[in-house]
């Protein structure tokens, strides 16, 4: 019985449908009614039925359309609500909210992202775009999603498998657009939505700053730490037929618009390496949002800040309301959590004044130097053999022993040496069982491209259960020098100035060439020094010299700045500084909170005196101009840790 | 037969057409003005000098060539080269002098020209860089003159109704006198009766920079021409143009006598300093 001879049954059962609709619940009617209708008026037309445009969407089915026959105002309440949670997108924005609130960071993350959302939501996002008659058939999507999910997560990811698994992908997708004259090749592409939603989720973003070294900006923060990317799915692919869907949906936009800051899109870099699973990915995120101190939702303080009487009157600037409010929770959180005091107790006040103090001194910043592709990097690895779990009989002894390869690539030939240190804790942070490096250590690492390092973990009381296993490796008496470039112009008439400044800018000084450099190693040191710390051009008239010098430590990398032995800076003889601790500095010591810092300032200070050639260029050199770099040297430990999900099964003995 | 004629008529037609165009064209030893147009001192670096690319702890040698196209001389001329890094290229000597280059004339046409050899030390690399590019600056600087001339109409009874015998052009556009520095329009402002006032407006359209303009010499006919630079301090034939603002209008004023027009010439001297700067750029790789 072909589809056209089923007509009759389907106008017929409009009319029923009618019926049932005055007599039993009104989603059940309304359900069958739109079905019914749909595809009776696609029949009457000489279409095909089942297009599926109104299915879902509920634009005649809820909207109160039949309402107007009569029905009481609770019933249509009651039809809206029923109404918004037939939408499977609400349902999966909760669920992305829901993840993000209590999964996200946790050892489920990967998993539910993976194996539960990602599915969900392609379902999501394919039904969405039938709705919206992108697409008719979702078929190839799922193929995609599949073969995606088998070969990231089942198939190890590896490069010699992704190309077996396009071939076969691409042979299977051009059979199926074959047969369908390529309409179904479009949800084979709208897969892509989910795949990179899920990328997001388990942290790309974070891997990406880690990976090229840029910056943390605003923007980026309030996409690791607020953006739940699932449920912002779930929020795309909801309808707009409905009143509480409507109100969902203009929520989702203030609570976007609140949290995301204007874009900062740094340059691009060079990376060659394997592709990271979720761990490194989640990894990335976690360092990352360690790295970043624990603040006020973003939306909660612009809301407050809105809503505030300081409104009322006066002149007010949101964004400096929003800064402050910001800055505020930051304080507290050290003071409060980490530092253990109580609030509105003389301790925690005291606290906060200190955090305030050290946050109000200069902190430059620097870039990573362009013309240096290879700098100094160490890591953990862990190699096909390393055994996450073990399983023993009670009465075996215990052997268990983790070997990870500690790779370091050396571009500069330094003489480093690293010393490695090893301990495992339970989830629950009570139980620490302490570990003993039995592989060489220190090892040291000379040369452009040592031999990796085995490294060879063992507890030194038995396991039992799961455990988080930490490794750690603390290169010692690293070196990493920066460079800064400026102009000395002296003391030019204003005539000379106006020609000579804009020539100067556009030769040495375009983009961020007036900013330090230094190579991308684990940390380095940023500086600035002229007239203003951001004026290249330094400017002397009639000889007088007032120039402001700020240097800070930025940490680079995911590690810990455990240790500074020597600050110095380079190319300054002839320099008069008001304070000496600008030019060279001992071993400095570090708080704990600032060796987690991103940017630890360093010191700030006024140049008195400039050597004469420097003075007076024009006098002194016979140039308009004379232009020098100067350099800024640290020697610092630097501590690299990685943590493993460990277990260890003890079964019963065997009689 | 009427093909073969059409197609050896068309044959002789071209063949006339390449003699006229090869016959036609100047004959330089007929007298060739220089004096027009905008011509300047041009300055070139010869290829391979300095090289591409400059290895560490390497010589390398940047030659430039100095080719006056203006038609005037120039004097006093001095190039350097500004803004290289000594750490990475240390150039001795960085200045160097072209005392004088003639200008193109009938017996030089081409222009004198000049080769200044620079020789540097490239330094080390920083850390294990890949590569260091210095820009830096080509400066020239010099002194040099410009000369205008041309014949107006002047006529002390402007409003009267006979013929006068010459037409007074109001104003007058100029492409340029052989040099940077040129008398770009002339306007024409008679006073019946009592004088004629002459607006030229002096610009520099070449690719450098003009500083002071001094007005030499101004003459109206065999008489000195009474001239003065507006908003010129001090000395009123002193123009100093400024970076933003490279022109300078100056206002001659000649007594009217006589009731009769008259074809006469003005002709004006400048001397001025002009400065050309290129930028361009050495590259240090590993």
């Amino acid at each position: 019985m072909g589809w056209r001879d089923k007509l009759p049954t389907f106008a017929k059962g409009a009319a029923q449908a009618k019926a049932v609709e005055t007599r039993a619940a009104p989603i059940v009617g309304k359900v069958v009614e739109k079905i019914s209708i749909t595809a009776g008026k696609e029949a009457g037309a000489g279409k095909k039925a089942g297009t599926k445009k109104d299915a879902g969407i509920g634009k005649e089915a809820g909207t109160g359309k039949r309402a107007g026959d009569g029905k009481d105002a609770g019933a249509v309440a009651g039809a809206q609500a029923l109404g918004a949670l037939r939408s499977f997108s609400l349902v999966f924005l909760v669920l992305g909210l829901i993840h993000f609130l209590f999964l996200r960071g946790s050892g489920a993350h990967a998993f539910v992202s993976g194996f539960i959302l990602l599915p969900l939501g392609a379902w999501v996002w394919f039904n969405y775009l039938k709705s919206q008659n992108v697409m008719e058939r979702t078929t190839g999507g799922w193929v995609v999603i599949v073969a995606f999910i088998s070969w990231y997560f089942l198939l190890g990811r590896s490069l010699s498998n992704l190309t077996y698994v396009i071939a076969v992908l691409g042979g299977i997708l051009a059979l199926y657009g074959v047969g369908t004259s390529g309409s179904g090749l479009k949800s084979a592409a709208a897969a892509i939505v989910p795949g990179i939603i899920f990328f997001l989720d388990v942290g790309l973003f974070s891997w990406i700053l880690n990976q090229f070294g840029w910056g943390i900006t605003p923007l980026a923060e309030s996409l690791i730490l607020f953006m739940p990317w699932w449920a912002l799915l779930g929020f795309f692919c909801l309808p707009v037929e409905n009143i509480i869907l409507n109100g969902v949906k203009v929520l989702g936009v203030i609570y976007l618009v609140s949290v995301l800051a204007v874009p900062y899109i740094p340059d691009f870099g060079h990376f060659d390496q394997a592709i990271p699973g979720p761990e490194e990915f989640l990894e990335a995120e976690k360092a990352l949002r360690e790295r970043l101190p624990e603040r006020e939702n973003r939306f909660i303080s612009n809301m407050k800040c809105i809503f505030s009487g300081d409104m009322l009157g006066g002149s007010f600037n949101i964004q400096q309301c929003v800064e402050q409010r910001q800055l505020d929770s930051e304080l507290y959180h050290i003071c409060q959590k980490v530092e253990g005091h109580m609030p509105r107790t003389k301790p925690f006040n005291e606290c906060v004044e200190r955090q305030r103090a050290l946050r109000a001194k200069v902190v430059v910043s620097g870039i990573q130097d362009p013309t240096i592709r290879e700098p100094t990097t160490a890591k953990f690895e862990l190699g096909d053999y390393f055994q996450a779990k073990t399983i023993r009989r009670s009465n075996e002894p215990f052997r268990t022993r983790y070997a990870a390869t500690f790779v370091v690539s050396n571009p500069r030939k330094l003489d480093l040496a690293v010393e490695f240190s090893c301990h495992l804790s339970r989830k629950s942070g009570r139980e620490n069982v302490s570990g003993r490096i039995s592989s060489l250590n220190p090892i040291s690492f000379r040369g452009g491209n040592p031999p990796p390092a085995a490294v060879v973990c063992e507890p030194e009381s038995e396991l039992n259960g799961s455990y988080t296993l930490v490794l750690e490796a603390t290169v010692r008496n690293m070196e990493t020098i920066s460079r800064l470039t400026r102009a000395f112009i002296g003391g030019q008439d204003e005539r000379r100035k106006e020609e000579l400044i804009p020539d100067i800018r556009l030769a040495h000084f375009p983009g961020q060439q007036h900013i330090s450099q230094g190579p991308a190693d684990f940390a380095r040191v940023n500086f600035a020094f002229g007239n203003s710390l951001e004026n290249p051009i330094i400017e002397t008239p009639g000889g007088s010299v007032s120039l402001l010098f700020s240097a800070a430590i930025e940490n680079l990398g995911r590690g810990t700045l455990s240790k500074v032995h020597l600050y110095q800076l380079k190319g300054v003889e002839g320099f008069t500084f008001d304070h000496p601790s600008c030019v060279e500095s001992g071993e400095i010591k570090l708080y704990l909170e600032q060796q987690r810092q991103d940017r630890i300032h360093l010191a700030t200070c006024f140049i008195e005196g400039l050597p004469p050639e420097l003075l007076d260029p024009e006098t002194y050199l016979g140039k308009e101009y004379e232009l020098r770099e100067f350099e800024a040297l640290m020697r610092y430990d630097y501590t690299i840790r990685k943590e493993v999900q460990v277990e260890e099964k003890v079964l019963e003995a065997t009689s | 037969m009427t093909h073969l004629m059409t197609g050896r008529h068309i044959l002789l037609v071209l063949l006339v057409i390449l003699a006229f165009l090869a016959g036609c064209g100047e004959d330089g030893r007929q007298g060739q003005d220089f004096r027009q147009g905008i011509s300047e001192v041009e300055f070139r670096l010869l290829d391979n000098a300095p090289p591409e690319r400059i290895y560490p702890r390497s010589q390398f040698t940047i030659v430039v060539e100095v080719h006056n196209l203006a038609a005037y001389d120039v004097a006093d001329g001095e190039l350097s080269i500004l803004g290289l890094n000594d750490k990475y290229f240390l150039l001795s000597p960085a200045e160097q002098d072209f005392s004088e280059l003639l200008g193109r004339s009938l017996t030089n046409p081409g222009g004198d020209k000049v080769f200044l050899q620079f020789t540097g030390v490239a330094g080390e690399l920083f850390q294990n860089a890949e590569e260091y590019v210095g820009n830096y600056f080509l400066k020239a600087s010099y002194r040099t003159r410009a000369e205008f001339t041309d014949s107006l109409c002047v006529n002390p009874s402007l409003y009267e109704v006979y013929d006068s015998g010459c037409k007074v052009e109001r104003q007058k556009t100029y492409g340029g006198q052989g040099a940077p520095l040129a008398v770009s329009r002339l306007e024409e402002i008679i006073v019946p009766g009592e004088e004629v006032e002459l607006r030229l407006t002096v610009a520099n359209r070449g690719r450098g920079k003009a500083g002071s303009v001094l007005l030499s010499s101004a003459r109206l006919g065999t008489e000195d021409l009474a001239c003065e630079f507006q908003d010129a301090a001090g000395n009123k034939r002193l123009a100093e143009l400024r970076p933003e603002r490279q022109e300078a209008v100056l206002i001659c004023r000649h007594p009217l006598r006589g009731s009769a027009a008259f074809m006469t010439t003005i002709s004006l001297e400048f001397l001025y300093d002009y400065e050309v700067k290129q930028q361009h750029r050495l590259r240090l790789v590993k």
